[in-house]
């Protein structure tokens, strides 16, 4: 289970790393938006992995809440882009 | 039973993960910001259930099945794919609406 739970956490940390990458040569808003949202889903998977390898029970509520949160960080973005019109 | 259990476990959480690093790499190779939020949809479609699902069947492993788990799972699942598309959807037309280069073979175009 450690091995899961480490090899999980070095793919989500590299995946985080190419989209800040990605982030340094961005020369539009919108890929910067993309590329949070990325971070933000990698943040989400990288806490569920540790929860689980410390055999937290809360992480299925985690999960949940993250799922129906994660559109208002995303809707906020699409707001900030087009400076408040919709 | 136990082994074949943690290695659906293994697949699910690192092809998941598997997932978000395709999704990000596709970000590098996208060249405009429509292509890079068309892209995020691997990581949230399919990357985060699986490891969710993964997760889950740990739980089940360690704690036993409930079903106040089991919907819980089905929210997260269903809130991720459901997110992925709307959220996607009002930020592409934000990023379009903003002046956003694109990619010149884009077609077709409802809102040029």
């Amino acid at each position: 289970m450690t091995l899961i739970v480490w090899t999980t956490v070095a793919i989500l940390l590299l995946a985080a790393v190419l989209g800040l990458a990605r982030v340094m040569t961005a020369r539009d808003d919108a890929s910067v938006a993309a590329v949070s949202d990325l971070v933000y889903f990698c943040a989400v998977g990288t806490f569920l992995m540790i929860g689980m390898a410390s055999e937290s029970i809360v992480l299925l509520d985690v999960a949940s809440l993250a799922a129906l949160i994660g559109i208002l960080a995303t809707v906020s973005l699409a707001r900030i882009l087009t400076r408040g019109r919709r | 039973m136990t082994l074949l259990l943690t290695l659906l476990i293994g697949v699910l959480c690192i092809g998941g993960a598997i997932f978000v690093l395709l999704s990000a790499i596709a970000m590098l190779r996208a060249r405009d910001g429509l292509s890079r939020i068309n892209v995020l949809s691997g990581a949230t479609g399919m990357g985060m259930p699986w490891m969710v699902t993964g997760v889950y069947l740990h739980n089940v492993q360690v704690h036993g099945f409930t079903v106040v788990d089991l919907v819980k799972l089905i929210v997260a699942v269903a809130g991720f794919v459901i997110m992925s598309s709307v959220a996607s959807n009002a930020l592409g037309r934000a990023a379009y609406r903003s002046g956003a280069p694109l990619d010149p073979a884009t077609e077709p175009n409802d809102l040029a």
